[in-house]
């Protein structure tokens, strides 16, 4: 029977509120780099820089991500979300679990309350896990880009496991190696098993249905998927149990190559792109496609280890995490929530009168002005922060986190914009 | 295409008139020798007749002259892979009601508009649509926001999946 299932697009009450606390928590983290100060040139594994991270992941980017995947999750997987009310008790327990983890690296809480914290946070990413897994049981269409954020999601189960590993260790001592050497995977599993693999898997999705680009190549994508995949397991497998210098050589390149494979299938959507002029939100996103190359060279520069002094790898290990959160991650979200939560909210109170009256667009629901001035803040944020962490300069530094905060109000100014919009009948013709 | 014994057949007066050109192109291409190509000259392109011509196995081209519309069919030599391909894609009844609405239907593709363009079309397309009458959509995708709000408004939607990336919807009331 070729009848459709009606129902597969969930409430917007359980997406909506992942934006609104994504957006809070946009304007923390600008807060925290305000505050922390000197802190930020310091070694990348101080407390106040670790409260910041897991703010910037799993408040801003994590939250955000998860709203935007219960929306999509009928577009990828052709399924409804398994339940509506479980993504509601997740959403709960992880903006708690994010404040409460947040405060325990900041006060530097590591051998009491961090336990607690961690396993909280592993408890509500679990219940997400479940809640995904569960509907792609049900789905019927399995194509790469669904295998994509399948993947994710379990390498966000691995990510989670090892944090609160290390989280427990601090209390009860049974781990052999040092835990940087636990920092370390845990970090690279989360920043390229968890968040590179689901961009990639929504941004193939999201980018060619936004640019109209039809017949694309995508092989690119399988090619990519197995290379990441590989190479992110032989890099796992090395560091946990066999610690081989040059296996690090052969999974890096595999990696490195296969985002590549990805970036090559947005290059090729965006040539043979139907929509010729970039809005603001596909600006965006296409600054943070471009960024990924930057991670890409500072990783070469980590592991060579060119003889730069302690203190400077310090500062570009820093940067490298930067270069990921904030100018891959952080810019593409930036774009896309212009793309997706003005169509959201739009859906929700317009579903009834479309067709019938004409209604504004959703491009229509923000101000184009105030997000063309966060870009160009951002902007600021971004090239003075790079200047401050590579030279060192405290003042380049607090010029980005003001610049950040003024980034995050602007953002939050447009985001109510859009979800406190009042529906507008406009006159037909 | 070969137009070698061509037979034309102008349907603008008869839409004039108010008559559905649809059983009369239907007899005349039925007629058909494989040698020869019929001429169908109408003001629009007859996207549901290519539709319907294709399935049965004939090739269709469309040339614009003068603000006029002429579409040629002849019968394809090697049609029967043809056939056995539909016998593949179509597994429903997607068919049936096509031909139930043959000559009452309304058409429109969305492939190229960009979010949320195609939802919105299609729901005004569907708000001018005359009762009795389908309308049918050429889509990249299935329409997962649009699908809760047409069974909201009483309609009912078949779809027919081409490729991947083009899904052919039939959306009629119930």
């Amino acid at each position: 029977m070729n009848q459709l299932a009606a129902n597969n697009a969930p409430h917007s009450s359980v997406v909506v509120p992942h934006f609104i606390f994504g957006a809070f928590s946009l304007i923390v983290l600008a807060v925290m780099l305000v505050l922390a100060d000197t802190n930020l040139l310091e070694a990348y594994f101080n407390s106040k820089l670790l409260a910041i991270t897991h703010m910037a992941v799993l408040g801003w980017a994590t939250m955000i991500v998860f709203g935007a995947l219960y929306q999509l999750i009928p577009v990828v997987f052709e399924t409804s979300l398994y339940s509506e009310k479980l993504a509601k008790v997740t959403f709960w327990l992880s903006a708690f679990s994010v404040l409460f983890l947040t405060y325990s690296f900041w006060v530097g809480a590591f051998a009491t309350l961090l336990v607690f914290a961690s396993g909280c946070m592993f408890i509500s990413l679990f219940l997400f896990v479940v809640n995904v897994l569960l509907s792609y049981k049900n789905s019927k269409l399995k194509n790469i880009k669904s295998k994509f954020i399948i993947t994710a999601v379990l390498w966000l189960t691995v990510t989670e496991l090892i944090g609160a590993l290390i989280a427990f260790n601090f209390r009860f001592n049974f781990l052999s190696s040092v835990h940087l050497h636990y920092l370390k995977i845990h970090a690279s599993v989360g920043l390229i098993g968890w968040f590179v693999l689901l961009i990639i898997g929504v941004g193939s999705t999201l980018i060619p249905m936004f640019l109209i680009s039809h017949q694309l190549n995508e092989k690119k994508l399988t090619k990519s998927y197995y290379l990441i995949n590989t190479g992110l397991i032989l890099l796992v497998v090395n560091w946990f149990l066999l610690n081989l210098e040059f296996l690090n050589l052969i999974a890096t390149p595999l990696i490195i190559v296969g985002v590549i494979f990805f970036i090559s299938f947005i290059f090729d959507s965006f040539k043979k792109r139907l929509r010729k002029k970039l809005d603001i939100g596909m600006q965006y996103s296409m600054l943070s496609m471009a960024a990924v190359f930057v991670p890409f060279i500072l990783v070469g520069i980590l592991f060579f280890g060119f003889k730069v002094e302690i203190d400077l790898l310090y500062r570009i290990t820093s940067f490298y995490g930067f270069s990921i959160i904030f100018g891959f991650i952080t810019t593409l979200i930036l774009g896309q929530t212009y793309k997706t939560l003005p169509f959201i909210v739009w859906l929700y109170k317009y579903k009834k009168l479309i067709g019938k009256v004409k209604t504004p667009l959703p491009r229509e629901m923000y101000s184009p002005m105030i997000a063309k001035i966060q870009i160009f803040t951002y902007f600021i944020f971004i090239v003075a922060s790079v200047i401050g962490l590579l030279l060192n300069e405290i003042l380049a530094i607090r010029v980005g986190a003001y610049a950040l905060l003024i980034v995050a109000i602007l953002y939050n100014i447009n985001i109510y914009k859009i979800i406190l919009h009042k529906v507008k009948k406009v006159e037909n013709d | 295409m070969n137009k070698n014994k061509l037979l034309s057949f102008d349907v603008r007066s008869l839409l004039a008139a108010g008559t559905d050109p649809f059983k009369e192109i239907m007899l005349k291409v039925e007629a058909l020798n494989d040698d020869e190509t019929v001429e169908i000259i109408n003001t629009f392109e007859p996207i549901p007749l290519i539709n319907v011509l294709k399935s049965k196995g004939f090739i269709a081209e469309v040339i614009r002259k003068d603000e006029l519309v002429h579409a040629y069919f002849k019968k394809e030599v090697n049609a029967e892979v043809e056939e056995n391909e539909e016998a593949i894609t179509s597994e429903n009844n997607f068919d049936e009601v096509y031909k139930f609405f043959i000559g009452k239907m309304e058409y429109v593709d969305v492939r190229q508009l960009e979010m949320p363009e195609p939802m919105t079309t299609i729901l005004s397309e569907l708000e001018k649509l005359p009762t009795a009458h389908s309308l049918f959509v050429d889509h990249k995708k299935i329409p997962q926001f649009l699908l809760p709000e047409l069974k909201q408004r009483g309609f009912e939607i078949l779809y027919n999946r081409k490729s991947e990336n083009h899904l052919q919807l039939l959306i009629y009331k119930r």
